[in-house]
């Protein structure tokens, strides 16, 4: 194994490098609160433009997501799949590999998880469930494996190599479950249902609630302890900040990147699982409404942070929430989530590439 | 040879600072006549570049003028300085190495007409080559090409530009001596021209074969200038390196050691080097515990493959590395870490130091995994906190905190992280790269200690730097590099500053 090449220097790669750099305090807030702000104030405008009162939507936005049990519960519910695959986006570039495969790893764990949950029959709960979840994570772990191989021992961009593979996860599960994993008497594009023994116990009745939330809060804090209270997460971190002295003092720095890669896809794979066995209870082609990609959006906007992305995560979760209840209520189009997940995103790259500009140093 | 009587360029009194204190240049005048090569020598640090750099725009000075055929001018930026027909070549070339030839050059225009002329430009750029004797592909990529080819396209960056002063840094780091024959007769007949040529370089040897006149910088001042007629090589040496003003008391002489057996060897290590670096060539060396060998040399001459091959971050190509009397073909990076060997790296931002990090995990950051830094896999953050508050005292670390970012730190204190670093685990071998670059007196004399009392505990000391000053306080053993091959070698008390001086500068070649 050799160390891995540098990954390229453009300014797009500077400005994902620069995330890794903290800044003073204020400019966090500044940035967060401002991409929000930005958020809501672009959905108060699409929808006065289309002729509904600003105030009025807020309202049924604000009931919608978190105005009863219920909806709360889908809130989080539907923040818990973006919230795995962020954290462990977070796990990988922190430690300098941008593992932009979050959605094909949570694809593949969705694989692994409905493997497992198929195929025992019945069995005691938290054995068929650990069963399906590990499987989850062994599968999210191998596909995230793969693309950093190719990078330690042939060279390859994990940038590409991550996105490219989310392609092939996605087909992968489309083809499984129009052949392999189709029911025989089935027409239907689906796997067959999971056993109940494997299934993510709702845990409020009356709601969706399902046990991978609170998982997904729980890894948020293990996250948290690896990357701050453990000697692998100094390491990991000081990887990503600096290969070269960190090399120097000499950790193994191809290993790290392998190590946080595994982490990462397992974390992703999870998403995969809380999706199919809390959710869906099938593997369904599409069954992943872009959590991948979000996923990374919410680790960005959290700005590599484990907890902060607990707080963006439920923010989105309650948006997508939210703005179903809009299209029902006030037939606004749901398209309107995309808009508001998609503007502090916009917002944050803006002011993260305006300040790299302005900070640009002469050096002789 | 008629002498003008204006001068192409005069730079009068020009002083520069940098924040920090540094004084890069003061007072510094130099004039520049047409048809003239004019070397501007010295060590590095001595100023050189910061001179170019306040000609070229890249900085503003703090005080002087700069005229270009008696006329003032004022340079914000490279852009003014070359509309006054000012062109560099850079010692690391400003070539786009994924456009061809002739692209770059269409970059270097400096009308903005809105549409490029791909063949008008392709005809000028080939008159020009052909006026030279350049025989270059226009439609080659540039990052494709020798190192040799891609300095002539930056020659001809600087011509089509309509330079009349060219500013040469450094031009023959990357090439051969062939090369460099060819190069400097392109250098007379561009000066021939009615033009003007700097020339910044460390070989005496070319600056008394190609220049008409030599100025010779240290510590920021102009300490000589003159016709090159009228000077001798030992004469300019000896102006480079100074008097022996000593800021540090030499060591006192040890204690003849030869009963103890080498703990480090090189036998004959090859290794190739970069566009900034020139490798090593049968390189052979040995040093006993407790002797600190400094190796001198100008940069560029091969310490950084020197430092990356003892390091462990390199293999080298040819040769082998004996540590404690077992070889090593090649060794990587964390065994060699295991072994003993100890590292303070030439530049602390980059490789020293991971400067978002604390200080506490900075210092500790190769030993955390283990005990007491942490149990189970869990980090034990009181002992942490407690060791490096003992580390931060015994290295007078000045800091409010063991947990704040290593980058609040000035950079004095900073390099005492690293050596503590370094110093705080048993040292069999330690290797310093330029350990005092940047550094104030006190901090340069804090880290140099540390450097002697790690030889006194019995560490092989392996201490490369570019300072004369230096390398004569604490070196037992003194080495040259020079391009790569060992210039020179001698015990410190059996050789002089001039000596050294000439291994250096590759005006004296001795086995």
């Amino acid at each position: 194994m050799t160390d891995p090449p540098a990954t390229g220097g453009g300014l797009s790669t500077r400005l994902l490098v620069d995330l890794l750099k903290p800044r003073r305090p204020g400019f966090g807030v500044f940035v967060v609160t401002g991409a929000f702000a930005t958020s809501l104030l672009a959905g108060a405008l699409a929808v006065s433009l289309i002729g509904v009162s600003p105030v009025r939507a807020l309202t049924v936005l604000v009931e919608g997501s978190v105005g009863s049990k219920a909806a709360l519960a889908d809130a989080l519910v539907f923040a818990t799949p973006r919230l795995f695959v962020a954290l462990g986006a977070i796990v990988a570039i922190r430690c300098g590999v941008f593992n932009l495969g979050g959605e094909g790893q949570l694809q593949v764990g969705a694989i692994g998880a409905i493997l497992a949950g198929t195929a025992f029959g019945s069995l005691v709960t938290p054995i068929h469930l650990g069963l399906a979840l590990a499987a989850s994570m062994v599968f999210g772990g191998v596909w995230a494996v793969i693309a950093i191989a190719l990078k330690l021992w042939r060279g390859a961009n994990e940038i590409i190599v991550t996105l490219m593979m989310n392609f092939v996860a996605i087909y992968l599960v489309q083809y499984l479950v129009q052949g392999p994993l189709q029911p025989a008497d089935s027409i239907y594009n689906t796997s067959e249902r999971v056993a109940d023994s494997a299934e993510l116990p709702v845990l409020v009745s009356g709601t969706r609630l399902h046990l991978g939330v609170p998982l997904a809060f729980a890894a948020a804090v293990a996250v948290w302890f690896l990357l701050y209270r453990t000697p692998l997460g100094v390491r990991l971190r000081a990887t990503g900040l600096n290969p070269r002295a960190a090399r120097l003092q000499g950790l193994s720095v191809g290993r790290l990147v392998l190590a946080s890669m595994a982490i990462s896809g397992s974390i992703a794979g999870l998403a995969g699982a809380s999706e199919v066995l809390g959710v869906q209870f099938r593997l369904i082609q599409g069954f992943s409404s872009n959590f991948g990609f979000e996923g990374l959006a919410i680790a960005f906007l959290a700005r590599l942070e484990p907890f902060s992305a607990v707080l963006v995560a439920v923010y989105f979760g309650m948006v997508q929430k939210g703005t179903t209840q809009l299209e029902s209520v006030l037939g606004v189009p749901s398209a309107l989530a995309f808009i508001m997940e998609a503007l502090p995103i916009i917002f944050l790259a803006g002011a993260q590439g305006w300040l790299l500009l302005r900070g640009r140093v002469v050096r002789a | 040879m008629v002498v003008p009587l204006a001068p192409l360029v005069e730079l009068s009194a020009i002083t520069k600072q940098f924040p920090g204190g540094v004084i890069a240049n003061e007072g510094v005048t130099l004039s520049l006549f047409e048809g003239e090569v004019h070397a501007l020598v010295g060590e590095n640090g001595a100023g050189k570049s910061t001179l170019m750099n306040v000609l070229f725009g890249v900085y503003e000075p703090d005080e002087g003028t700069i005229s270009i055929g008696g006329r003032p001018v004022r340079h914000r930026r490279p852009a003014d300085a070359i509309a006054n027909g000012i062109g560099m070549v850079h010692q690391h070339f400003k070539l786009i190495p994924s456009f061809t030839v002739a692209e770059n050059l269409l970059l270097a225009r400096r009308d903005r007409r809105f549409r490029l002329e791909p063949r008008q430009a392709d005809e000028e750029f080939r008159a020009l080559a052909e006026r030279y004797g350049f025989n270059v592909d226009p439609n080659a990529i540039v990052g494709t090409l020798p190192l040799a080819v891609q300095q002539r396209v930056e020659i001809l960056k600087a011509l089509y530009q309509d330079a009349r002063i060219i500013i040469f840094d450094e031009p023959t780091t990357v090439l051969t001596p062939a090369e460099v024959d060819v190069l400097y007769e392109v250098l007379t007949g561009i000066a021939g021209e009615r033009r003007g040529v700097i020339l910044i370089t460390h070989h005496l040897s070319e600056v008394f074969r190609f220049s008409q006149r030599i100025s010779v910088l240290r510590g920021g001042h102009l300490v000589g200038s003159g016709l090159t007629a009228e000077m001798t090589r030992d004469e300019v040496a000896e102006l480079i390196v100074g008097s022996a003003e000593k800021t540090w008391e030499p060591r006192e002489e040890r204690a003849a050691t030869h009963d103890r057996s080498p703990v480090l060897q090189l036998e004959q290590v090859t290794i190739s080097g970069t566009a900034f670096s020139t490798g090593l060539r049968d390189f052979t060396l040995e040093a006993q515990p407790g002797e600190i060998l400094a190796v001198a040399g100008v940069e560029g001459n091969g310490q950084r493959e020197l430092f990356e091959v003892l390091a462990g971050l390199r293999a080298p190509e040819g040769g082998r590395i004996i540590i404690g009397g077992t070889p090593y073909a090649s060794l990587d990076r964390a065994s060699s870490a295991g072994l003993g060997v100890r590292v303070i790296p030439e530049d602390r931002h980059a490789e020293g130091l991971i400067l978002e990090l604390g200080i506490a995990e900075n210092l500790l950051l190769d030993r955390i995994g283990r005990r007491p830094f942490s149990r189970w896999g869990r980090l034990a953050v009181r002992s942490i906190h407690r060791v490096a508050q003992q580390l931060i005292s015994r290295f007078d670390i000045r800091t409010s905190s063991s947990t704040a970012p290593a980058h609040t730190l000035s950079g004095g204190n900073q390099q005492k992280v690293v050596v503590a670093r370094a110093l705080s685990e048993p040292t069999l071998i330690l290797l310093a790269h330029q350990p005092t670059r940047g550094l104030d007196i006190a901090a340069t004399a804090a880290v140099l200690s540390n450097v002697v009392t790690a030889a006194e505990q019995g560490a092989a000391v392996i201490f490369i730097s570019s300072s004369l000053d230096e390398v004569f306080a604490v070196g037992d053993t003194i080495a040259v590099l020079y391009r790569g091959r060992r210039a020179g070698i001698a015990a410190r008390t059996k050789t002089t500053r001039d000596e050294v001086g000439r291994w250096m500068t590759g005006a004296q070649q001795v086995a």
